[in-house]
């Protein structure tokens, strides 16, 4: 016997899963043993990138001369995606036993033959939401608008749900993902209504990440951050981009919250706007209402000051300095196990408006960990 | 509270006789010894039967480097750079046998991180080598007819091109 035909099969199947779904599907001509060993990993990522074709290859399996008058490179990129498509469903239909992890990572699409749907996407994904056996889903489309089928909805089994650059709206009978623990939205297209929902559905979420543009956000003005807050109640680790908390707060966020963020550790936001009511008020709603926050992240290097600077909502010169230690005697940093980490653009750092903020932090005599600002 | 210097020490026999003698903080990352430990059979020498003085010398190697445990924030990112390292170091073994006893020992020890990292170090192997490349070094035999290999390989043609 060979030296890696008699490992064990789940160490055959560990292996296999490291290997580029390409390479583990080569194995199956090494011998009989092997010809159906590939086909039973119960983790598939397909990569589009690693569907390249050369110009030749491309060039000689277009017969549709309609085609030449495209460039050669789209006709690449359309060969590219056939094959890429092809494979995903050859490799579904062949495989035999529960698919735990599935990754669909696409490459951006020009931006003139954006597609709004993709039958192909589709029935991968609804001939897997019927299968029950997915824990891990990332399906990154690169593209924006392209609106995932509702079938999304039937994977009872997710645990860690990761979706890029496609729309998605609701299913008006979706009850949740029951098992859901994390979550990461990447530019996704998603009105406020159904984030809420999503979010209040899943009971068991610990990480949730929001990277989402605030314009791709429809608004739904009946919501406020206490419901948001309140449906992630359960939290650990939450990563959130400034602008999509602001759309929960108008003018001001309020002082408490339902119930605490208990179980919240770590906290991560960017461009957070330190000289408006909402920028500051959020910080101190959330800082006040986590107990038991170990870590504080924020990133303002991209913050663009000028962008959103309306009069009404900028604090005034008494708000902003009447933000010190002694009006705000219940925020405490004792709790952090970290250092505060802020980071902020050099020139920005330079404006006194910014100032308040970091002299809170820093003076705080309570806080143990010392605030690092990077510049 | 024991302090790691106090803590319990437990004894492993490899295969070949040899004893080990590894704190009880550190071995605890096998899944395998924990539940023996769980289960109070940990009070005479554990026995090991699938596993060599040689490869269980490097398996203790491995978690007792990855039992070290960071002071501060700082120290963090360095431990975490130097693991990275010392793992990239463990898995360049002279021979390829070697490799393989440890996925083994890693299997049978229940020690997650060791059988991924041995695991991704067997793919690393084979990445970009040639079907026959594959069987020569493995020594596996091909017993398809050639009609049979054409066969397959019309099968999984994505794979191919």
């Amino acid at each position: 016997m060979d030296m890696i035909s008699n490992l064990p099969p789940n160490i055959i199947d560990t292996v296999l899963c490291f290997l580029p779904i390409q390479e583990a599907a080569r194995t199956s001509i090494l011998s009989r043993e092997w010809r159906y060993r590939w086909n039973k990993i119960p983790k598939l990522v397909f990569e589009e990138v690693r569907f390249q074709v050369s110009y030749d290859v491309a060039e000689s399996s277009v017969v549709d001369q309609t085609v030449n008058e495209s460039s050669d490179r789209q006709i690449r990129v359309m060969f590219r995606r056939k094959r890429f498509f092809s494979a995903i469903s050859q490799v579904v239909l062949m495989h035999d036993g529960p698919i735990h992890e599935l990754t669909i990572d696409m490459l951006p699409d020009d931006d003139d033959i954006k597609n709004h749907t993709c039958v192909e996407i589709d029935r991968i994904i609804f001939h897997l939401s019927r299968k029950h056996t997915v824990k891990n889903l990332t399906i990154n489309l690169n593209n924006g608008i392209y609106e995932l089928p509702y079938s999304l909805f039937s994977f009872s089994h997710l645990s860690d749900l990761c979706l890029v650059g496609c729309c998605f709206s609701q299913k008006p009978t979706f009850s949740g993902f029951r098992r859901l623990r994390s979550l990461s939205l990447d530019g996704v297209y998603i009105s406020q209504k159904t984030l809420l929902h999503l979010l209040s559905s899943c009971p068991l979420f610990k990480n949730v990440t929001l990277e989402i543009d605030s314009r791709y956000i429809d608004i739904d003005e009946s919501t406020t951050i206490i419901n948001l807050f309140e449906s992630l109640r359960m939290i650990e680790s939450l990563s959130i981009q400034f602008t999509v908390l602001e759309l929960f707060v108008y003018d001001r966020a309020p002082r408490e919250l339902r119930a605490l963020l208990s179980h919240l550790k770590y906290f991560y936001t960017h461009e957070i706007p330190f000289t408006q009511k909402c920028g500051l008020s959020c910080l101190v709603l959330l800082i006040r209402n986590s107990p038991n926050l170990e870590k504080l992240e924020i990133d303002n290097r991209m913050l663009d000051q000028d962008d959103s600077d309306m009069e009404d909502d900028l604090c005034t010169e008494d708000e902003l300095y009447s933000f010190t230690v002694d009006s705000y005697p219940d925020i405490w940093l004792e709790h952090l196990k970290e250092k505060v980490k802020i980071t902020l653009d050099y020139s920005a750092f330079d404006e006194d408006e910014e100032l308040p903020i970091l002299l809170i932090l820093l003076r705080f005599p309570h806080a143990s960990p010392v605030v690092e600002i990077i510049i | 509270m024991s302090s790691s210097s106090s803590s319990k020490m437990i004894e492993l026999r490899s295969s070949d006789g040899e004893t080990f003698h590894v704190e009880e903080t550190v071995v605890l990352q096998s899944e395998t010894i924990k539940q023996m430990i769980d289960d109070d059979c940990a009070n005479a020498a554990i026995p090991l039967p699938n596993v060599t003085s040689m490869t269980l010398a490097k398996v203790i190697e491995y978690i007792k480097k990855h039992a070290e445990k960071p002071k501060d924030d700082d120290d963090k990112k360095v431990a975490e750079e130097d693991l990275k390292k010392f793992d990239a170091e463990f898995v360049k073994v002279d021979q390829e046998s070697m490799l393989f006893d440890l996925v083994r020992a890693a299997n049978y020890l229940n020690i997650k991180s060791l059988l991924d990292l041995t695991c991704q170090a067997v793919a690393d192997s084979i990445k970009d080598l040639s079907v026959e490349e594959v069987r020569k070094k493995f020594n596996i035999q091909n017993d398809f007819t050639p009609e049979e290999e054409a066969k397959v390989r019309k099968e999984n043609a994505w794979a191919f091109d």
